[in-house]
């Protein structure tokens, strides 16, 4: 097993298995972000090209504050948001101090993922970030250059909108 | 108040439990080929504009041939005749300061070696290093390249010298660190080896 350090080496020395290591490492979860994000298979795979090619050109500039599957996760997500012209739009009113409450509702995962993916874009790229990828809103805030209170806002419209979903099937 | 944020946390709860069925997307088999073909082989380095010759007397292979000739010739003179192949440039414009000048590139070459080789489990450290050594090698550029200009031909050689002192000054201290390290983490390894 190659550690993340031998990796991050040999790419930076232009290793082509050790980029090709990486690439396998990091692929499938990325991947699958860059789709819940853009929506399209198409996109998520040009996202992914996109963001493996500065992985690899930019690796000199990780300066290991966070894990390199965080920092390639960065890029995937602002080239996502960069891909499909993601736009969140500031609330006048910032709304999402109700709890939503999801006794009733009948969650799996199929259903749940058609859900998410008929989010509109914007509600399905704060869902995801903060639900299926745990940044805190102050992260998400930072990265879409939104307030806080927008992401929380949308947040709470995305849960709302997928429960009207998941409750009228 | 506790209650409905329990509510509020049973799809936070669903979603982090079925993590694993979410992650069932998968790029096309193609896309590493994509991907390999783009990445550049080796560090970008500024293009030059490539004036292209179409006279029909003139063979490129042929000029190339001769030129290579040549230089392996010149490279070859030089090596007999100061010891320099790193260099051959300074050699020729300074031949009475060749050695010296052989000295400090072969000095430094071995520690850079030795170095990446130490580095190989540190490659932060390395990057670091790297920089830190990269400043001095542009100065040293920059003034070989004035080398053919100056006026006081003497003081830029001495400065060029200057600077390869520095340079092995600071590999010597890059090579003790690494060392440090390297013993360090052994002989943590060696107190955490389970005993029999």
């Amino acid at each position: 097993m190659t550690t993340e350090a031998e990796l991050i080496t040999g790419c930076l020395l232009h290793d082509r298995i050790a980029q090709r290591h990486l690439y396998d490492r990091y692929k499938n979860a990325m991947y699958t972000l860059a789709y819940r994000i853009t929506g399209d298979y198409d996109d998520a795979n040009d996202v992914l090209q996109d963001a493996f090619l500065e992985v690899f050109k930019h690796l000199d500039q990780f300066r290991g504050e966070a894990t390199l599957g965080a920092w390639i996760k960065q890029i995937v997500i602002r080239k996502s948001t960069k891909k499909k012209k993601i736009i969140i739009w500031q609330n006048i009113e910032e709304e999402h101090g109700e709890n939503i409450d999801w006794a009733e509702v009948d969650i799996n995962v199929a259903h749940l993922q058609t859900a998410i993916l008929s989010l509109s874009d914007g509600f399905r790229t704060i869902f995801v970030l903060a639900e299926i990828e745990g940044y805190t809103h102050r992260e998400i805030a930072v990265m879409l250059n939104i307030s806080e209170g927008t992401s929380k806002s949308q947040l709470f419209h995305a849960r709302r909108k997928l429960r009207s979903m998941l409750t009228s099937r | 108040m506790k209650k409905s944020s329990d509510k509020k946390d049973r799809l936070e709860r669903f979603v982090r439990d079925n993590r694993d069925g979410f992650d069932a997307f998968l790029p096309q088999d193609s896309l590493w080929d994509r991907i390999e073909s783009s990445i550049p082989q080796a560090p970008a380095e500024p293009q030059q504009k490539v004036k292209r010759l179409n006279n029909p007397y003139f063979d490129w292979r042929v000029a190339a041939g001769v030129l290579l000739a040549l230089g392996v010739g010149y490279l070859f003179y030089l090596n007999n005749e100061y010891g320099v192949t790193r260099d051959p440039g300074v050699a020729l414009k300074v031949p009475a300061y060749a050695r010296e000048f052989n000295q400090y590139n072969t000095l430094i070459d071995e520690k850079r070696s030795e170095i990446l080789k130490l580095a190989s489990n540190n490659p932060e450290l390395y990057k670091d290093f790297s920089a830190d050594l990269e400043s001095l090698e542009v100065s040293y550029q920059n003034l070989k390249s004035d080398l053919g200009n100056a006026p006081n031909q003497e003081a830029l050689i001495r400065a060029m010298i200057e600077n390869l002192q520095y340079q092995v000054d600071l590999l010597n201290r890059q090579l003790s660190i690494l060392q440090r390290i390297n013993k360090a983490t052994q002989s943590h390894e060696k107190d955490n080896s389970p005993t029999v």
